[in-house]
């Protein structure tokens, strides 16, 4: 069984992966990730890939959703809809 | 896969290229069922309908198991236009903490109690019925979801929709809609939604009066309370749910697009929940449970996130996905999430994707983990519910994927959640997540 001071250690180290990526450490242009640049209709090919998407992957995302709403008290964010859950 | 520029060149006048590229952006803001995956796939692809088979078990230890299998089906009308349709089929069984204290070796008590499902069971500590601070119980649950998108104008795109749930002790139907509309060439989407949702629990002897009186076997009792008259029953518990939200799409640049939504929500109505006690205990006496009250929470909660989430594509084979949601409510929860997957294809047609989150909450104002009898009144709401209480929740995953040919995918998941209390005597709550999920395109 893992203690959960092991997973907060575990998320720590991958959080900060995680922020360095976002900060741009990963890349070598100024602004990382978030290198604002003008996109053109024509440019967007790997945009529109599926694994791009905001929610590429729908039903493992209600899942979760369904999964930490009966457990957490916070929910919702990503957008409207859906149904409700008397969940115990 | 990648627009060739000659290709690019040589067809950019022709209308499926036209075509093509308005499919790949609305599908890029939509983050919808419906995107495709790559360019100029976009054409071929408009016209397939997709159905999605999802198979999915959670299991807490020696608590709560859920099965779970989802059908999606979606239905390409052509012109952008698109009805979608989700059914849900839950089964869940198992034990819930139901906030009574956890009571100290040997310290048993046969407490009569009416379940989650409407039985009525002993609940022991030695006894097969399982720990007093569990309540076993067993459900049922469908979930009818209908969706239309549709292209109101070149620019504005509605979604509307309606949701039924049932369970045994639970009904819900809602409706919502979203109004997207795209702006600077469709690299900034500002999407606005409202929702609202009707719910009803409906617990088999009635739902009972907030602080009325569980058990007619308590003793050594405090004068504000009367052990020989158990809580009132009252018919169903109706409440409804109101939510809004604006969001904001910016494509970044040629590998990066991110999103921030603003999100406000109301909840009024019967907002208690029926199978939820909390103990009186006696602290001269080691904190001895003296008597069990049913819980009461306001009639009326309001609620506010802050989502941010990022895709970004670092190379070829490795995409990104990173999610902060910041909750707070009127309730004095707030609470910070973050979730991050990374996505690595390791091959054309495979991919694994490791996954991260974890969650900060912190309780509500009314929380307690129990009531001390020596206090000369009630407080005016009282909850003992661990989901109200300051908790963190950790989660780790890993995924694999594949692509089956063009128009089909394959993928499995597991997951490992531990969640952990504070201030409060239950023990780390440990689960486990499978899941698989096959997709497949047709005409």
């Amino acid at each position: 069984m893992v203690k959960p001071n092991n997973m907060k250690a575990l998320l720590n180290y991958s959080l900060l992966c995680t922020f360095l990526l976002l900060s741009g450490c990963s890349t070598f242009k100024s602004g990382g990730i978030f290198a604002y640049e003008e996109v053109k209709p024509w440019h967007k090919a790997h945009l529109a890939e599926e694994r791009m998407q905001l929610n590429p992957y729908p039903l493992e995302n209600g899942a979760d959703q369904k999964i930490f709403y009966s457990r957490e008290s916070a929910h919702g964010g990503q957008g409207i809809g859906g149904g409700g859950c008397g969940c115990n | 896969m990648q627009l060739k520029n000659k290709q690019l060149q040589a067809s950019l006048s022709k209308p499926t290229v036209r075509h093509a590229l308005t499919v790949a952006t609305c599908a890029v803001l939509s983050g919808s069922l419906s995107t495709v995956s790559a360019v100029e796939e976009a054409d071929e692809v408009s016209d397939l309908s997709k159905i999605g088979l999802s198979t999915f078990y959670y299991s807490e230890e020696e608590r709560v198991a859920v099965n779970t299998t989802h059908v999606a089906i979606e239905n390409d009308l052509g012109d952008d236009t698109f009805l979608r349709g989700n059914i849900i089929y839950d089964t869940i069984s198992g034990a819930s903490p139901n906030g009574r204290i956890i009571p100290a070796a040997g310290d048993g008590g046969n407490i009569p109690f009416t379940s989650a499902s409407g039985f009525s069971i002993s609940i022991n500590d030695n006894g097969s019925a399982g720990k007093r601070w569990l309540t076993e119980f067993t459900d049922k649950r469908a979930a009818l979801n209908l969706s239309l998108e549709k292209p109101i104008t070149r620019t504005l795109k509605g979604v509307v929709e309606g949701n039924y749930s049932s369970e045994n002790d639970f009904t819900s139907y809602g409706a919502a809609g979203t109004i997207s509309w795209d702006l600077n060439q469709r690299n900034t989407t500002v999407t606005s939604g409202l929702g609202v949702l009707k719910e009803r629990v409906s617990p088999a002897s009635g739902t009972p009066e907030g602080f009325g009186v569980s058990n007619s076997e308590c003793s050594e009792v405090p004068d504000w309370l009367n052990c020989n008259v158990t809580s009132l029953r009252f018919g169903h518990g109706n409440k409804r749910i109101f939510d809004g939200m604006i969001g904001v799409t910016q494509v970044v640049n040629q590998r990066t697009i991110t999103q921030l939504n603003y999100s406000l929500g109301v909840s009024l109505g019967y907002l208690t929940d029926p199978y939820k006690l909390i103990s009186v205990v006696d602290n001269t006496q080691e904190g001895k449970e003296v008597a069990i009250l049913y819980e009461k929470r306001p009639d009326r909660r309001t609620r506010h996130s802050l989502y941010w989430k990022t895709v970004s594509q670092l190379t070829a084979k490795k995409v990104i996905d990173f999610s902060y949601r910041y909750f707070w409510d009127d309730w004095g929860i707030t609470s910070h999430t973050i979730d991050y997957k990374y996505r690595y294809d390791y091959s054309p047609k495979h991919y694994l994707q490791p996954h991260i989150r974890f969650n900060l909450q912190s309780s509500a104002d009314f929380f307690q983990r129990a009531i001390d009898s020596s206090v000369t009144s009630l407080p005016q709401y009282a909850s003992a519910d661990y989901r109200l209480g300051k908790l963190s929740t950790y989660s780790i995953g890993i995924k694999y994927g594949k692509e089956l040919g063009v128009n089909g995918s394959f993928s499995v998941r597991a997951e490992y959640i531990v969640q952990g209390y504070s201030g409060v005597d239950l023990p780390d709550m440990n689960a486990l997540v499978y899941q698989g999920t096959f997709t497949f395109k047709f005409k």
